[in-house]
């Protein structure tokens, strides 16, 4: 017994420093030498302004911007610090009362649009809450608005909506999906109107 | 082509890569076990060694099973106790530059049992609640070494099925030791660095602000997270490094990461079964288990997908939309298909990492899941229990079968006797026994009932799953569960340690029983244990006593969701 303990102390010291202190430093100077943008978070900068990270999803409420999906991160939507999906029931009626007012939001801003174009994703949150992607069919439906709000042919922002669209990795993995900071940083970039 | 023009061809390809990485891997955990030599030698051998010099530990003791067990549960306390502190006292230590304050006493308990356990339910969200120290000390410590505890013990309990009259079990240390150092480190630092060129952060920057382009603040939380993320789907644990776990984007960034997350929880428990052959001598029978897991999986990985296509029909009738394919709670990157997927694949498996909120699936999508624990977690499972849990229903069913055709029930040789299903027994029935009483308290108590987040039935589902997920130690959640409460903090504690330690112990005893009986040759007139017969008595075995237990309480919550939501509206909002 007394043995017992003696080699469980020494073990789980031993065992700690080794899985909790060198694979972790490994695993992160690998990371600094190889793979310097992804280990440090991909953050994205104008000059030396930070302005977000390609894999985290922001709010877009502007008409000049392409709008991501709904987000239940804190009361803004997009909360870096409170990444939770909504958990609201198949039941439960606030589901549809909360997919009904993004829809209307929707229908509101781009007058084109009719119920049934709308793709489910785009009017329900995410598992996230900070989900950067939205499919081509959401894109689609927001560029007369985009285009309309920043006084520019549609063709033009159509060019860049499909220009932006990410394939399925090796054609297998994955479905069409558009980074939809990337999209807006393009928009900006391309057609500087602000 | 993309994964949903061909979910047949996709789910043939992901049993087909599991396959070919889980064989061979199963035979290099055979030779490790056995302390033979592998490539991996050369450079881990002389850190063994060391180690074993420290602690004073002789690699060629055998122990009895009272023995095995007794270190087991003495490192399992020590490990709980030096975990408990950290996490309650991590504002005295470094790597903390958020400032966390030191966790509450029910929830600092609540979580180290959590990860001792293997289970991983998480009541806390991680990026306003752990410091790096915990995370990357305690935390993923624990995700190591309650993996590692588990593999020991199942190979300790193979053991006691295959070999005759030896003095013991093995060494526990040293299975640990081995378990560690050859088969989760060098497999963990290879899936790491995968994931850190996919996208997973892994750094000890402060969180990062950034002016978004509408000129808004926002936090990014930051963190050395692949290198927890590689064990806690490697070692099926599960907890996440973030409160979204799989479905933050920085712990699952692209399709191609959500794939090999989903083949990296399966990797181990599978290459068991394949050791399990190798040692047992008998690969026809490991097949024989492999496809009865693999059956169960698909058939509940079928389902899953098929009830998310469906979706919900009030998206159409209700909403005037013109699909109702559930996406609610997915994320847009890796779609409906492989979202619900890995639904299948950590309820299965009891690993518990979610890329998608399990509250939000069709009610019967979400009772599948539920199924898969309630299952024992032997589809697949945890690594070693899952095995170990696979290898006590086959006992059970060989049983049965003697009974039925009146012989002496025998297993790889040897006899089953009475006492060897008694204990069987304890396992099945203590844990059904801890999900259905600490249901039924806690839909009585309101300190249990009030921490309910939906309305109607799926309340009743969400606690079902709490005590369900942390009895099975699978650690998934009903996210709507308000489960940071006194009362759930130390009910759920109760379920993991009972799931875990009521199934382990009473198998070592069974091994400890039949080590000591004599090996029977196999002859011709023994009982099959390979080809279609078993299989489907072993899944009929696996179907009636992990199943019929629950189907009340599974009527009462998902099966009465399903008719609510398909009959008549839930709510009018004239979308139409």
């Amino acid at each position: 017994m007394i043995k017992s303990i003696y080699r469980c102390i020494f073990l789980t010291l031993i065992l700690f420093v080794l899985l909790g202190g060198i694979y972790p430093l490994i695993v992160t100077s690998v990371g600094k030498i190889f793979f310097p943008l992804q280990s440090n978070g991909g953050v994205e900068y104008i000059g030396s302004q930070a302005v977000g990270a390609n894999l985290i999803g922001q709010n877009f409420s502007s008409t000049k911007y392409f709008h991501g999906r709904p987000s239940f991160a804190g009361t803004l939507g997009y909360d870096g610090l409170s990444s939770t999906p909504s958990n609201l029931a198949s039941t439960n009626p606030k589901l549809f009362t909360d997919i009904n007012m993004h829809i209307i939001k929707i229908l509101k801003g781009n007058p084109t649009v009719k119920r049934t174009d709308i793709p489910v994703e785009l009017v329900t949150y995410s598992g996230s809450g900070l989900d950067p992607h939205i499919s081509l069919q959401s894109a689609l439906i927001q560029i007369p608005r985009v285009a309309k709000s920043r006084n520019i042919r549609e063709d033009k922002v159509t060019k860049l909506v499909h220009s932006s669209l990410e394939k399925p990795i090796f054609g297998f993995f994955g479905v069409d999906i558009i980074n939809v900071l990337f999209l807006n940083l393009k928009l900006d970039n391309e057609f500087n109107n602000n | 082509m993309n994964a949903h023009d061909f979910l047949f061809l996709f789910l043939f390809l992901f049993m087909f890569i599991l396959f070919i990485l889980s064989y061979p891997l199963g035979n290099f955990i055979f030779k490790v076990m056995n302390g033979e030599k592998t490539f991996l030698h050369y450079f881990l051998l002389p850190i063994e060694k060391r180690i074993y010099k420290i602690a004073k530990i002789d690699s060629d003791e055998s122990q009895s099973w009272q023995k095995y067990s007794l270190d087991i549960i003495i490192f399992s306390a020590f490990l709980f106790a030096l975990t408990f502190f950290i996490l309650k006292f991590q504002h005295i230590f470094p790597l903390n530059p958020q400032n966390f304050p030191g966790l509450p006493t029910d929830l600092a308990f609540n979580t180290a049992v959590s990860f001792l356990t293997n289970t991983n339910w998480q009541a806390y969200s991680g990026e306003t609640t752990m410091s790096y120290f915990s995370q990357m000390v305690a935390l993923s410590s624990n995700n190591f070494l309650s993996a590692a505890i588990g593999l020991a013990a199942c190979i300790a309990i193979i053991r006691g099925l295959v070999q005759e009259k030896s003095v013991g079990l093995g060494c526990f240390w040293v299975d640990l030791c081995r378990s560690t150092l050859y088969i989760l480190l060098p497999l963990s630092l290879i899936f790491a660095i995968f994931y850190i060129s996919q996208g997973i952060i892994q750094n000890f920057l402060a969180y990062i602000h950034v002016k978004t382009l509408e000129g808004v603040e926002q936090i990014l939380p930051q963190g050395p997270v692949a290198s927890q993320v590689a064990i806690k789907l490697l070692g099926v644990n599960g907890g996440g490094f973030f409160n979204a776990n799989a479905a933050h984007p920085y712990e699952n960034p692209t399709a191609l990461s959500h794939f090999f997350q989903m083949i990296s929880i399966f990797l181990i428990p599978s290459a068991l079964v394949f050791t399990f052959g190798k040692m047992a001598n008998y690969m026809k029978h490991a097949f024989a288990i492999w496809i009865s897991m693999t059956i169960l999986f698909l058939a509940s990985a079928i389902l899953v997908a098929y009830f998310e296509y469906q979706g919900n029909p009030n998206f159409i009738d209700t909403l005037g939309l013109s699909s109702s394919i559930n996406m609610e709670g997915k994320e847009a990157r890796f779609g409906i298909f492989s979202s619900s997927l890995f639904t299948s694949v950590t309820t299965a498996a009891s690993c518990g990492a979610v890329a998608n909120s399990h509250s939000s699936l069709t009610p019967l999508g979400g009772m599948f899941a539920l199924i898969n624990m309630l299952l024992n977690e032997v589809i697949f499972g945890g690594v070693g229990s899952g095995l170990y849990g696979m290898i006590l229903f086959i006992i059970l069913a060989v049983f049965i079968a003697g009974l039925m055709i009146g012989r002496t029930p025998e297993y790889l040789g040897k006899k089953i006797e009475e006492r060897d299903i008694k204990i069987a027994i304890i396992p099945v029935i203590s844990v059904s026994f801890v999900i259905l009483v600490l249901l039924a308290i806690s839909s009585m108590v309101q300190s249990g009932f009030s921490s309910i987040g939906n309305p109607g039935p799926h309340g009743f589902t969400e606690m079902l799953y709490a005590y369900t997920s942390s009895a099975q130690n699978n650690g998934s959640a009903f996210g709507s569960l308000n489960a940071n409460t006194p009362f759930w903090n130390y009910t759920t504690s109760i379920a993991m340690l009972a799931g875990r330690y009521l199934n382990l112990i009473p198998l070592l005893a069974i091994a400890g029983s039949l080590i000591q009986k004599k090996k029977k040759p196999i002859t011709e007139n023994s009982f099959k244990i390979d080809g279609f017969l078993f299989i489907s008595l072993l899944i009929g075995t696996i179907l009636i006593l992990g199943l019929l237990v629950y189907l009340p309480s599974l009527s009462l919550g998902p099966i009465m969701e399903y008719l609510q939501m398909t009959n008549g509206k839930i709510i009018e909002i004239g979308g139409k």
